[in-house]
């Protein structure tokens, strides 16, 4: 009989126990439920840390929490936080720390206890915490559950923070390869527009090339006048690529017509800036150089007064095209 | 994390602890992090810690127990024995600490845990487990100590220290030093999961009455007449050679101990116990918990055979607690009621047979201590798992 109650209390006592069991894991597993939803939910991955928080604030009952990210010195520096007097936190990993962020997550009964921890220690309010390492996403990062009250966190939380981050760091490497994978897209057709547009880019200037060369070749024409004249009627302004090009040109039509004279007819010439003289005299010294002559021809007032700062000796100008043939002829 | 227990029955103390060091350090590969040691009071105390010192053994922890010491291989329980439980866990933090309890055996218990976790290299931090040796007689302020510095969640085992027949022969000893009325706490910080579950046993009876006069430990009277007077007569005389005279009780009436109800599960009562240790000249019982006047006393009772079952009830309710396959198991500690084992000694081997059935043939060790603890702090089975 004795033993019959004993085995009846101790049922009672376990079914008790298993129930109270299941209901804390029950809760538990809700909260980590919709903690995940709302991870994997997340507009962003940037939007995640805020989430972190609420999540790991709701499953440990904790008024305060703040995340952390090591950064390339290796600090631990504040990224988001539920209370302002978290920002601009900064920890230096020491042996604590160092376990937490390879997978060990510590509870802290007394901040002041652990010299790591000093900066939170000096944070007026706090007295312990729950200390949590998740690697995702290519970042180390420090997830602090933290409480007023001293010894606020107990192996069974620690055991809840580890299932958390278990089950959250998959969600977050998810997310992250879902953001990577969208970049890469939109990366991708970017680059096919950049390159739809370079194409046509070079189809414009390959026509505006063929364009300036032709302007260039009807700005100024070589004629073959008569026998052994040659007349360049120059249209339109004269800067250095041109006559670099017209000199080129007009060399070649003497050698090959066996020309003895080259008309250079400036009636059309309409802009004329001081630099005009110097250009001109270049081709005559060219035509000079393979045993032709050159005359100018329709020379009008402004450029009279450019060539007149040049050596123009033996030069001959005539005042329209007409004379300039003439003299060519005789 | 590897555990593993050796036992020895040398009455040298040093050869004992040498060769049950030895085979423990060949079962778990190498030296174990942390070491409990239990051992009867035939060794004496400093002897043996000087012996312990000279291992490789930085985290020591042990005390006297009743009569003897169990292990998986068996109960000694006649002359000199000791026993040893090593864990060996590289990735785990185990520290010990010790203070005389003092006045304030509260204020002890709180220092002496402070400097088992400082040992261990983390301080601040929360063990997984708090695993306590003290002098009997102020359970309930170490485990009020205990807690005041980590909460209430963070399980503690343990028992206090015992002799044979509560005479104060008892001691605590760490690394460091020998103790007779110290607290010894270790912090244990395992690479593995840890569980611990409780029973206490017995079943209330129809008989009970209510504390009229108290003072600590010690129960003057139970509705206004002697306690030991009143006792007997609810035993049908249990205590009846101690009546004249006085004298220890702890064997007589370990199947009748003192219950407080402090709940209900599933709508059924459950009690805290108090048993009686030993009976005054005046009338008076000394039990090994403290009670209040107008505490409610209600007689409860066990039998043999409930209490020859209950570790290893005990030790399968941690295992099916923690959904552990007996393949999981590292190891497990074993506080077993010492005035339960004086009631049941020779059949110590039934015990010994449960907890192997219930551990699934994990090692184990289980101390026997003093009788008095509250239900609240006490003796709670910790198993450690891999």
């Amino acid at each position: 009989m004795v033993a019959t109650d004993e085995a009846l209390h101790e049922a009672l006592a376990r079914l008790e126990q298993a129930l109270a069991v299941e209901r804390r894991g029950r809760a538990e597993a809700e909260a980590l439920v919709a903690g995940l939803h709302a991870i994997a939910t997340a507009p962003s991955l940037a939007a995640t840390d805020p989430v972190l928080l609420r999540c790991l604030q709701s499953l440990l009952g904790c008024p305060a929490a703040a995340l952390l990210v090591r950064d390339a010195d290796g600090l631990l520096r504040e990224r988001a936080a539920t209370e302002p007097r978290l920002t601009g936190l900064q920890l230096s990993p020491g042996p604590l720390l160092t376990r937490v962020l390879a997978g060990q997550p510590a509870a802290i009964f007394e901040l002041a206890r652990v010299p790591e921890l000093a900066a939170l220690a000096a944070l007026p309010g706090l007295r312990s915490a729950l200390c949590l390492g998740l690697s995702s996403s290519g970042r180390t990062a420090l997830l602090l559950g933290l409480h007023p009250e001293p010894a606020a966190f107990s192996p069974r939380h620690t055991a809840l923070a580890r299932n958390f981050a278990h089950v959250a760091t998959p969600v977050l490497d998810s997310l992250a390869a879902r953001e990577h994978a969208q970049h890469r897209r939109l990366a991708e057709a970017r680059a096919d527009e950049l390159e739809r547009n370079n194409a046509a880019l070079q189809t414009q200037l390959d026509t505006i090339l063929h364009q300036q060369a032709q302007i260039q070749r009807l700005s100024a024409p070589i004629l073959a006048v008569w026998r052994g004249v040659l007349v360049v009627p120059i249209v339109g302004a004269l800067d250095n690529e041109q006559i670099g090009a017209l000199s080129e040109r007009l060399l070649q039509a003497l050698c090959e017509q066996r020309a003895r004279v080259a008309i250079l007819d400036l009636t059309g010439l309409d802009a004329v800036d001081a630099s005009t003289g110097h250009r001109l005299r270049t081709i005559v010294g060219a035509v000079r150089l393979i045993g032709a002559r050159c005359h100018i021809s329709g020379v009008h007032p402004a450029l009279a007064a450019s060539l007149a700062e040049h050596d123009m000796r033996g030069l001959q100008s005539f005042a329209t095209l007409a004379d300039g043939l003439a003299a060519a002829l005789r | 994390m590897r555990a593993a227990t050796a036992q020895h029955q040398d009455p040298d103390p040093a050869r004992a602890v040498r060769e049950a060091h030895a085979a423990l350090v060949s079962e778990l590969g190498g030296p174990p992090q942390w070491l409990f040691v239990q051992s009867s009071i035939h060794h004496d105390a400093e002897a043996l810690r000087q012996a312990l010192a000279a291992l490789d053994a930085p985290a020591l922890h042990g005390s006297s127990s009743c009569l003897g010491v169990m292990t998986r291989v068996g109960a000694t329980l006649d002359g000199p024995s000791l026993a040893l439980f090593g864990l060996r866990d590289p990735q785990g933090s185990f520290g010990v600490g010790a203070a005389p309890l003092g006045d304030e055996p509260a204020a002890a218990a709180g220092l002496a845990l402070q400097r088992a976790i400082d040992a261990a290299g983390r301080q601040g931090e929360v063990p997984a487990l708090v695993w306590l040796t003290a002098a009997p007689g102020h359970e309930e302020a170490c485990i009020a100590g205990l807690e005041a510095l980590l909460g209430p969640e963070v399980p503690i085992v343990g028992g206090s220290a015992a002799d044979d027949a509560v005479a104060g022969g008892w001691y605590q000893l760490t690394r460091d030093a020998t103790f007779t009325d110290a607290i010894v706490v270790s912090a244990l910080f395992p690479s593995t999961r840890v569980v611990s579950t409780f029973q206490s046993g017995y079943t209330p009876t129809a008989t009970h009455g209510r504390v009229t006069r108290a003072s600590g430990r010690v129960l003057a009277e139970i509705d206004g007449r002697p306690a030991a007077a009143v006792y007997n007569e609810w035993t049908h005389g249990a205590i009846a050679d101690a009546l004249p005279a006085g004298g220890g009780v702890l064997g007589s009436t370990s199947l009748f101990p003192l219950g407080r109800r402090v709940g209900e599960l599933g709508g059924v009562p459950y009690y805290r116990l108090a048993h009686p240790a030993a009976v005054r000249p005046d009338g008076a019982i000394e039990l090994f918990a403290d009670i209040a006047e107008g505490d409610e006393l209600v007689l409860m009772r066990g039998d043999i055979d409930a209490l020859l079952s209950r570790a290893g009830r005990v030790a399968r309710d941690a295992c099916v607690l923690a959904d552990l396959a007996p393949d999981d198991l590292a190891g497990a500690l074993v506080i077993f009621c010492a005035g339960c084992m004086l009631t049941v000694r020779a059949r110590m081997d039934q015990v010994v047979a449960g907890l192997e059935q219930g551990l699934g043939g994990a090692p184990s060790s289980a101390a026997s201590p003093s009788a008095s603890r509250a239900a609240s702090s006490a003796a709670r089975t910790a198993t450690a798992t891999s």
